[in-house]
């Protein structure tokens, strides 16, 4: 039985390829929402600071978030819609999911490498000429170095994963059940903090976060809850019906 | 045989919506899944597609477990009567999705049948109507050529004339190019020459397992006076009986051979076959919970 195991190993890679190439299936636009959105957010930050010398003073914005957030909207609309669809004409959760995630993390890369190309445009031009460091959050960005990159494009790569497991939450429990389980994620957090408090651990915590430095946590440690939301994502799918 | 299920039993907390199902389907054959609302039908073609589970049982589809089966699964198609679409999906989309999906997928037969069930390409699928909706999953289903094809009452809100378009192309390609076709659906007399053989389920047990011409032989319609009706019927299995006055109307099932019918003109009983679908009527009426087929009326 090894030439069927051979051909299925085959076959989970086309399925999912076939399951990237059918999220592309209608246009570019669902893909390419984030980009729109960025852009909105950096016309009215440009607008801002062409008429407020104070913003310009500042220099700072945090405009740049609004991709993240809008990346963590689209990966999670995306899977929502396509499951029902996608496994429903016999497409199995395993590559519907290893193509959905592939999809959002190739995005995330693209993104990651404009928003990289941007923040070198950025300098380049003295800050688009008025001071407005839009592509440098909190001074993060200073160089044109991998970390650069990596800075921009690891927080996308969270979000996307992130939004993958809320759409699979979603699907699996339904609206009420992923209400109910989104109280009970609050409540256990609230307990946790709780805890933390009575045993007086916030130091602890705060002072090992003031140990990270804001780069460390983006681009290393953000990878942790990326694959746990990456693996958690994929066994509250598996037994999902569409 | 490309599908052997065995003692599968699905249950939702407390309903038990299949019963220890056990049945094998042959390659190459169109199969009529047949029975009342809530029968168990659309949870058995699930199974069948890997989208549930069973809770016991085995399901096996050409010679494996289907579920998260690639192999499996890329050889067949399940088309639902609630088929949901990706919001900003027009028809030819799902053409496309459909391309993508299916290996066997023929494009031009799609396109096709696309014209002959006058579906605009370019209409979002949440504004079609229901019966475009229905004539979609029927293009889809069809032009997939999947080896193993599940309809789920596939003709809702469809009219006469696209249900019979349906058939004529289901048969006609069929024979082109054979493969197995599962078709759960009410409307049994429509698909009656259609299917070669009858799955019946009721309450989610399993009740019929036969070829339609064998079944339609088996079962009788026999009318005459009540006492020579009751004779007539006493080694057989009374699935209905109706008795006005002095004439009675027993639905029987049972073996009618020649001998069957010299005895029954002795009797003075007419004896006459059913439609697939009165026999279908006659074997899941009954209250719930009533596992046997009703067999007294007042």
């Amino acid at each position: 039985m090894t030439s069927l195991a051979v051909d299925r190993r085959a076959t989970l890679v086309s399925r999912a390829l076939a399951v990237m190439r059918l999220q592309l299936v209608t246009n570019l636009l669902p893909l390419a929402i984030p980009l729109v959105v960025l852009a909105g957010s950096f016309v009215i930050n440009l607008m801002v600071f062409s008429a407020s010398e104070q913003a310009q003073a500042e220099g700072n914005t945090g405009g740049v978030a609004s991709i993240y957030f809008a990346q963590l909207v689209i990966a999670w609309v995306s899977v929502n819609q396509n499951f029902s669809f996608t496994v429903g004409l016999n497409a199995t959760r395993r590559a519907f999911y290893l193509g959905s995630v592939a999809v959002m993390v190739l995005q995330s890369l693209a993104y990651g490498l404009v928003l990289f190309g941007l923040n070198i445009l950025e300098r380049v031009t003295g800050e688009w000429g008025i001071g407005l460091a839009f592509f440098n959050p909190a001074g993060l960005a200073a160089d044109a170095s991998p970390r650069t990159f990596l800075i921009f494009t690891v927080p996308l790569v969270f979000a996307a994963v992130l939004g993958v497991f809320l759409g699979a939450a979603s699907k699996r429990y339904g609206t009420r059940g992923f209400i109910l389980l989104s109280v009970a994620v609050f409540l256990v957090l609230g307990l946790v903090a709780t805890l933390i408090t009575y045993v007086d651990g916030w130091d602890a915590i705060t002072g090992w976060l003031a140990r990270q430095s804001l780069r460390a946590v983006l681009t290393g440690w953000l990878l942790v809850p990326t694959v746990l939301a990456g693996v958690g994502g994929w066994f509250v799918l598996r037994r999902a019906v569409p | 045989m490309i599908v052997a299920v065995k003692g599968v039993t699905k249950r939702f907390r407390d309903v038990v919506a299949l019963d220890g199902v056990g049945f094998t389907l042959r390659e190459n054959t169109i199969y009529g899944l047949l029975g009342r609302n809530g029968a168990g039908k659309t949870t058995l073609m699930q199974i069948l597609t890997g989208q549930q589970v069973a809770t016991a049982g085995t399901v096996e589809v050409f010679g494996e477990r289907p579920y998260e089966n690639d192999a499996v699964l890329a050889r067949t198609c399940f088309v639902r009567e609630a088929q949901r679409y990706p919001d900003d999906y027009r028809v030819k989309h799902a053409l496309r999705a459909g391309a993508l999906l299916f290996p066997h997928w023929d494009e031009a037969f799609a396109q096709s049948l696309v014209d002959e069930f006058r579906l605009p390409r370019s209409r979002a699928i949440k504004k079609l109507s229901r019966g475009m909706l229905s004539a979609l999953g029927v293009v889809i289903g069809l032009a997939s050529r999947a080896p193993l094809t599940l309809f789920d009452e596939p003709y809702l809100g469809l009219d006469a004339a696209a249900r019979q378009l349906f058939y004529d192309r289901l048969l006609a390609d069929y024979a082109e190019h054979p493969r197995t076709v599962v078709l759960s659906t009410h409307l049994i007399d429509e698909v009656a020459d259609l299917v070669e053989h009858v799955l019946v389920i009721d309450q989610g047990r399993l009740i019929v397992d036969e070829e339609t011409d064998r079944l339609r032989g088996q079962v009788v319609l026999a009318t005459g006076p009540a006492d020579a009706v009751r004779a007539f019927a006493a080694p057989r299995t009374v699935l209905h009986q109706t008795t006005v006055g002095p004439v009675a109307r027993f639905t029987l099932r049972g073996e009618v051979d020649a001998e069957a019918r010299a005895e029954a003109e002795r009797l003075g009983v007419t004896v006459a076959p059913v439609s697939l679908q009165q026999l279908v009527v006659s074997l899941t009426t009954g209250a719930a919970g009533s596992a046997t087929p009703k067999e007294t009326t007042p």
